[in-house]
């Protein structure tokens, strides 16, 4: 039997794995790839460590740290191992996992879901017309470019203006293609500031704001596709289409949480973060199963996902020891005016000094006052220098702050 | 004779757009703070940019290795580096920091190798 499973060898798999493991718990890390680090190894570049190791590194560098701290510990890692299904026993979880030499049974007292998020397609964003070959998502293209050596086309378009759709058209234009636009619904790019201008006003790339596209065009292969403008809620202006010839679409339209296995074991999901609702520990709503980084919610940084993995082996110290001092009722933490999520949405324990808060300003504003709110009276406020729906926000809140009441709401004045 | 330029500033969250007058001295304009100045300053003298990239790679579990300036190289020559390191060919294994092309495009910057890469069949 083993104390902790966790699921997921990227960053914050591997974050959470060791310092579990540090606590003396015996830990095993579960991969479907065949080499650890996740996401990460097809990100080449720079700008992650800034927040937890003051240092601007790559993906695989970033990755490697972690990597190379699991590989000292004692952890056993199991590659290739694809994990089929969980079934939740009286006082432990039986795992099926499903690895080249055959399907294998993992007895387990808790679960440490890591297994991040997926990108949307063409059909969660609607987008109509043909089904040719040529259509990619813009992970799939960084993972093409970046690691074989493959472009996707000669002339590709971008839709989305986030950071993936950023960076892979930065490495498009260096790896050579002849053409390349970028379109997008926003007013402006909808991904970090450094990144439109490190990958898209640096080279001078073309693009259209307020722009989408309507439909895909082309029998076998793609030869074009409809563009159409938008206007402030996204909907489609009639009389706008245009026809743009290119010989390959590239999404860039979103990540979301990979929460359909943990939905499956009966955890509640959070309709705004479509993750799984956790509490300050990152404990999920069923007991022994907890779940960190891009699987809680989407992540801008990696340093910040990685911060729910430090988070996550104090709950699992605790579950695991059976300390007790839950709330009866736990505290809700809810997004209110101007905020689209707030993690986490629960506070169990009454115990601890501070809870580690992160919220999406759903709303862009200077000099905001961020206030947390209880039956209509604020009970704290923060400052914040500026608040922009592409940047998630952290505040720190005082344990005690939450005694004797029952929902908090966070919203901006 | 002056320079116009369009720059985004990526000290803050905020990301003000600055538009540079680059002649005699520069003028900096559209930032909404201090900092700001500063970075449209730095971005109209030499600008630096990380530059990340791939080489090819025999016998490894991939294609394709990644690679990056070990730091900034003046950004006009970003181009340039991504041209030398077109014709570049490794061979596993690579060890992870390894110098893969030295004084790249004439800048004083090694292009380094991003990880390592076992051989592989």
């Amino acid at each position: 039997m083993k104390d902790v499973v966790v699921i997921g060898g990227g960053p914050s798999g591997l974050a959470a794995a060791s310092s579990i493991a540090e606590k003396g718990y015996k830990v095993v890390i579960l991969e479907r790839d065949d080499e650890l680090g996740g996401l990460l190894q097809q990100c080449i570049h720079d700008g992650f460590g800034t927040i937890l190791f003051d240092e601007s590194l790559s993906g695989p560098e970033f990755a490697d740290r972690f990597i190379e701290k699991v590989m000292r510990s004692d952890v056993p890692i199991e590659l290739e191992t694809y994990v089929k299904s969980v079934d939740k026993k009286d006082d432990h979880f039986e795992l099926l996992t499903v690895t080249p030499e055959g399907v294998h049974k993992i007895k387990s007292r808790s679960i440490v879901y890591a297994i991040g998020c997926r990108e949307k397609n063409r059909f969660e964003i609607k987008i109509g017309g043909t089904r040719p070959a040529g259509v990619y998502t813009a992970g799939t293209v960084q993972r093409l470019v970046n690691l074989y050596g493959v472009l996707p086309g000669k002339n590709p378009v971008i839709v989305g203006g986030g950071d993936v759709g950023l960076i892979v058209a930065r490495h498009l234009y260096l790896e050579g293609v002849d053409s390349l636009f970028m379109v997008y619904p926003e007013d402006f790019f909808s991904g970090l500031p450094r990144n439109a201008q490190q990958c898209i006003l640096d080279f001078d790339i073309p693009y259209r704001n307020r722009t989408t596209v309507k439909r895909i065009l082309g029998d076998k292969k793609v030869e074009g596709v409809e563009l159409v403008e938008v206007d402030e809620e996204w909907e489609m202006i009639p009389g706008t289409e245009e026809i743009y010839e290119c010989d390959s679409l590239i999404l860039s339209v979103g990540l979301i949480p990979y929460s359909e296995k943990i939905e499956d074991l009966g955890a509640e999901i959070d309709e705004e973060t479509k993750g799984p609702v956790v509490n300050e520990y990152y404990g999920t709503t069923v007991d022994g199963v907890f779940s960190v980084g891009n699987l809680v919610q989407i992540f801008d940084y990696v340093d910040d996902a990685v911060k729910t993995a430090y988070i996550v082996a104090e709950g699992v110290d605790k579950f695991l020891k059976g300390i007790d001092v839950k709330r009866k009722k736990p505290i809700k933490l809810v997004p209110g005016d101007k905020i689209d999520t707030v993690t986490p949405q629960r506070i169990f324990y009454e115990e601890g000094e501070e809870v580690t808060v992160f919220f999406r300003p759903g709303v862009e504003k200077e000099n905001a006052v961020v206030c947390l709110v209880n039956l209509g009276n604020v009970i704290k406020t923060y400052r914040k220098r500026y608040l922009r729906p592409s940047t998630l926000e952290e505040i720190k809140v005082p344990k005690d702050l939450f005694n004797g009441k029952k929902e908090v709401t966070i919203r901006v004045r | 004779m002056s320079d116009r330029k369009e720059v985004l500033c990526i000290r803050c969250p905020k990301g003000c757009r600055l538009k540079l007058k680059i002649g005699d001295k520069v003028v900096v304009e559209g930032q909404e703070c201090k900092l700001g100045e500063e970075y449209g300053r730095k971005e109209a003298s030499s600008p630096q940019r990380v530059v990340p990239s791939t080489v090819k790679i025999i016998g490894a579990r991939y294609p394709r290795l990644p690679v990056r300036s070990e730091k900034g190289v003046p950004m006009n020559k970003v181009e340039e580096v991504i041209d030398e390191l077109k014709g570049v060919e490794v061979i596993a294994p690579m060890k992870k920091g390894a110098v893969i092309v030295e004084n790249v495009a004439d800048t004083s910057v090694d292009i380094i190798a991003e990880r390592g890469m076992e051989v592989q069949e």
